[in-house]
């Protein structure tokens, strides 16, 4: 059974937008490269939408998360805890912070 | 929002001759300037705020897109307009994809939610690859002014 699917790790994180400017484009192209450090699989969503994390920033973009949204962190991989922690601590670091000089 | 709360129709380019990024970006603002979009005087100004936004990261966000923008104090709303290349430009993506199709932004500095409704309503649209491709070939400004309003109708789910 080692290694099918079913026994992959998987972890998931609420998290909610609290930096003013939301999910830009410079905040997006962070996130994604942090997740691409990662083995596992990943995903955002918000609302309706989701995106794979490791993707192009027009999928994240196209989640439109603005200040006060919840965001869903979803993981499925061997490193799926560690790197939902990283990512929803991204997000609660108002993505370190540089964003109001976009 | 929707391409016609933004996108000037008589700055639209579907046949961009420039071949580098500043290139791109001063032919698209410069067209922004002969539809009226913006104040001749401050033309300059704004192609060097974009031009720095770069520097901060590309704003190529894959499947051959980019959205050179900035804040300008000089406008009063957010403007915009959309740029074809049919050669593609090299604008250091992230997936290192040439870019075929630019949506330049320009807000004001005071409207972060209306410019992250911009970027948004643009990613969101062309998540849906028909929509992405007819764009990218589109050969006239009517096409592309066709195609957005079909868009902004819901015509193409994404």
């Amino acid at each position: 059974m080692d290694g099918s699917l079913e026994e992959q790790p998987r972890a998931s994180r609420q998290v909610r937008i609290v930096n003013p400017e939301g999910m830009h484009l410079r905040a997006v192209s962070l996130l994604i490269q942090l997740a691409r450090r990662f083995q596992c699989s990943i995903w955002v969503s918000n609302h309706n939408l989701r995106a794979d994390a490791k993707t192009t920033p027009l999928e994240l973009l196209a989640l439109g998360a603005q200040p006060g949204d919840q965001l869903t962190i979803e993981a499925l991989g061997p490193d799926a805890q560690e790197a939902v922690e990283a990512i929803a601590r991204l997000i609660e670091n108002r993505f370190e912070e540089w964003s109001a000089e976009v | 929002m929707k391409f016609a709360d933004f996108v000037i129709r008589e700055a639209i380019r579907t046949d961009l001759k420039a071949e580098d990024k500043p290139g791109v970006i001063r032919e698209m603002v410069k067209s922004l300037e002969e539809a009226g979009g913006i104040d001749p005087a401050e033309s300059e100004s704004i192609i060097k705020a974009i031009l720095k936004r770069e520097e901060l990261g590309s704003t190529g966000i894959g499947r051959g897109v980019a959205v050179p923008h900035t804040k300008h104090p000089s406008v009063t709303r957010l403007i915009g307009t959309v740029g074809i290349s049919q050669e593609g430009v090299d604008f250091d993506s992230l997936d290192g994809e040439k870019v075929h199709l630019f949506f330049l932004v320009i807000s004001p500095p005071d409207r972060p939610g209306d410019h992250l409704r911009a970027l948004e309503n643009i990613s969101l649209k062309l998540r849906n690859e028909t929509f992405c491709r007819f764009l990218k070939q589109s050969k006239t400004t009517e096409d592309v002014v066709q195609l957005l309003e079909e868009a902004d109708n819901n015509q193409f789910n994404s």
